[in-house]
């Protein structure tokens, strides 16, 4: 069964209040995955990466995604250079991935492989595989504690790849709030068991959903980090299965 | 007339923007080519910048891309300045898309060198130059339908258009043989058409191609001999005679992921045959098969370093040339046989000059623009960015290996504001000591060259 934490992608980050009383942290997980969450989301989102200099770049994007953010498409509308690019997502429980990239210079729209999840998605500090749902099923749990993050009293969550399961990341902490098992804080660590990367997410409710406004992105290793700004989201519009088509990468939605 | 149509359009189109989503964007790219050898400037043109417009209204689309030429010496102020690139009316119906007008298309899995891709004619002006910007647009009608895993295209071209060679132009590195009197043949069915079929599979995509038209690059169709001028003491008067040969292209290609690995592959068979041409001269006729293809390896290291590597080959199948001489061609050539007549010097030289001993020279007329100058390429090239991708360094080496010779290409691309780059790339080409050896012939074309380009 395909399932997910719902955590971390760019559009994405929903979850209902059900009011688990979860014991273990795989209960915490399931709870997480199991919230109601919206059958699609549209957003427009100013990115901006500052690297250790201090010096920023700013890009603005929209993204259409359903299902679980299981398919999504991202349109770059600016800057001037990036302008057009898109990029298709379309995960699949029984085959591989499908990744693909709309390149207006060369009319061309290129696969590429799912399986270079480390890669930086357009020179951010998201790697593709951020912006990929995590399998439940996938992972093992542990309650590390608690601890208040931005007076939000959190479980800490320790989520580890099983064995057999190949991931960038060798495990996750992240800070689940409570009251609404949404994760505000997500740290990363590499295969060497560094902490890599440092995720802090916001949220406003929207229509019953935590619905995310800002997501923080920091390399901590690179000392570079990315802000994504949501200036507008709406959820549950009816977006229908054949929007997430090559045809539909080229053209940019009002 | 046509541009001028062409800006009509445009101008007319424009109060519908009050309506539609207009989008507009464009770039400055002023540029310059210095020689290695001596820093002398490279004579030849450049796009200045280009303009695309674009207005969305509903399930229909409007775009045009609009280019400025012009070259840095004795530039010439004229209407061909001016290049309607693309224009073109797209329609989004349910079941995909439709596009009709004119308009640059793209087929093929591998990057920049594509057997299958022979719907646009190339630049050759700006063959060095990435994606569309190499292509010229052509007057076109695609339907394109979505079905579950398959996509599939089918491309309809009602007026033929040729590959833009750069003749005359002494900057030129490769100097194309052609008479300034040479006679074209264009051909009287111009109508080409083809059809792609895409399947996506879990590995990759998988997709086959088929194409009927006529060669983009010209070859030879015939020789005039007007022998009058021999009644009044002169010379007979020589014509050649080119034209474009009928070809049908059938084309596999592929994308899969083995590992971490990605590879592309290109496969196509072409069958290419001379036009039935009704003048009165001797004819070149070719009857000819062949097979292009290129292999592509991609491998993405971390920290951004990206590694590519391919290989180009261009094989004949099989080849008929004849020609068929006419009485004017039989009798010059009675008439020179005896060579003892050294008053027949000048004729025989001059029909030596036109009708070389042995087999017609054969080249393809389609596919991959390498096949032109190499019958087997091996190109390697690598990317990397770096502070925070304010700067790409690119290198690239290319190694014929018929006859020997080397192209290595390395570019800088440093972002000073955004939306804003400054280019750098020097290029060089090194080959053996052979005259017909292409990247000889390039050796002097070794050029350093420096450009801005601003997006906007």
């Amino acid at each position: 069964m395909k399932m997910t934490t719902k955590t971390l992608t760019i559009g994405l980050l929903i979850t209902l209040p059900l009011g688990i009383f979860a014991q273990t942290g795989y209960e915490i997980a399931k709870a997480m995955d199991e919230k109601k969450s919206p059958a699609d989301m549209k957003s427009e989102m100013t990115m901006t990466l500052t690297n250790k200099q201090g010096k920023t770049r700013e890009s603005i994007i929209r993204s259409i995604s359903a299902d679980d953010s299981r398919k999504q498409i991202i349109w770059f509308l600016s800057p001037a250079d990036d302008k057009g690019v898109a990029f298709l997502k379309i995960e699949h429980a029984d085959k591989d991935d499908e990744m693909r990239l709309w390149l207006p210079a060369f009319k061309k729209v290129r696969r590429i492989s799912s399986k270079k999840k480390a890669d930086s998605f357009m020179g951010s500090d998201m790697s593709y595989e951020d912006m990929t749902s995590r399998e439940l099923d996938e992972y093992t749990y542990e309650i590390l504690g608690e601890k208040k993050v931005d007076g939000i009293d959190c479980h800490i969550l320790e989520s580890t790849p099983k064995e057999g399961v190949t991931r960038t990341y060798k495990r996750f902490v992240t800070y689940v709030s409570k009251s609404d098992l949404i994760p505000v804080l997500d740290e990363a660590y590499d295969t060497r068991d560094q902490l890599l990367k440092r995720r802090e997410m916001k949220y406003s409710k929207q229509k019953g959903y935590d619905l995310p406004t800002e997501i923080f992105v920091e390399n901590v290793q690179k000392d570079h980090n990315t802000r994504l700004i949501f200036s507008s989201l709406e959820v549950d519009t009816g977006v229908e299965a054949d929007l997430f088509q090559e045809k539909n990468l080229k053209r940019i939605p009002k | 007339m046509k541009k001028l149509f062409t800006l009509i359009l445009f101008l007319g189109l424009f109060p519908l923007s009050i309506l539609a989503q207009l989008n507009i964007s464009g770039e400055l790219t002023p540029s310059a080519m210095l020689r290695v050898s001596d820093g002398s400037l490279i004579d030849l043109p450049f796009r200045l910048g280009k303009i695309s417009v674009g207005y969305a209204y509903g399930d229909f689309e409007l775009k045009t891309v609009t280019a400025l030429e012009t070259r840095w010496e004795n530039p010439e102020f004229s209407e061909d300045m001016l290049q309607f690139r693309e224009a073109y009316l797209l329609w989004y119906p349910s079941f995909g898309e439709v596009k009709l007008g004119k308009m640059i298309h793209a087929w093929g899995a591998a990057d920049a060198n594509n057997p299958t891709d022979n719907l646009s004619p190339y630049d050759y002006y700006y063959m060095f130059l990435a994606g569309t910007d190499r292509k010229l647009g052509s007057m076109s009608f695609t339907a394109k339908t979505y079905v579950s895993d398959f996509q599939i295209e089918l491309i309809a071209l009602p007026k033929f258009k040729a590959n833009r060679f750069p003749l005359n132009e002494p900057d030129f590195p490769i100097q194309i043989p052609v008479p300034e009197d040479a006679h074209y043949f264009y051909p009287e069915d111009e109508l080409e058409f083809g059809a792609r079929i895409q399947y996506a599979m879990g590995i990759g995509d998988l997709s086959a191609s088929y194409f009927k038209g006529n060669d983009r690059s010209f070859s030879p169709a015939g020789l005039n001999i007007d022998l009058a001028p021999l009644l009044m003491g002169g010379a007979p008067v020589f014509t050649s005679h080119l034209t474009y040969r009928k070809t049908d292209v059938i084309g596999l290609d592929a994308v899969i992921f083995p590992g971490n690995w990605t590879l592309r592959g290109e496969f196509a068979y072409f069958s290419t045959k001379t036009p039935d041409i009704d003048y009165a001269m001797s004819k070149f006729t070719y009857d000819a098969e062949y097979l292009q293809s290129v292999i592509q390896v991609e491998y993405a290291f971390p920290n951004t370093v990206q590694f590519m590597a391919q290989f180009i080959s261009n094989k004949t199948q099989k080849l008929e040339s004849t020609l068929v001489k006419d009485d004017n061609l039989n009798m010059l050539q009675a008439m020179v046989q005896d060579t003892s007549m050294h008053a027949l010097d000048l004729y025989r030289a001059l029909l030596a000059s036109k009708l070389p001993q042995g087999p017609q020279p054969f080249s393809a007329g389609m596919g991959t623009p390498f096949a032109m100058i190499a019958d087997q390429v091996i190109i390697l090239s690598s990317a990397v960015t770096l502070f925070d991708n304010s700067l790409e360094l690119s290198g690239m080496l290319m190694v014929n290996l018929d006859e020997t010779g080397y192209m290595t290409n390395i570019a800088s691309s440093y972002s000073i504001k955004e939306g804003l780059n400054l280019d750098t790339t020097l290029s060089y080409f090194i080959g053996e000591d052979e005259e017909d050896n292409r990247f000889k012939q390039l050796e002097d074309f070794s050029n350093l060259s420096l450009g801005l380009s601003y997006n906007f």
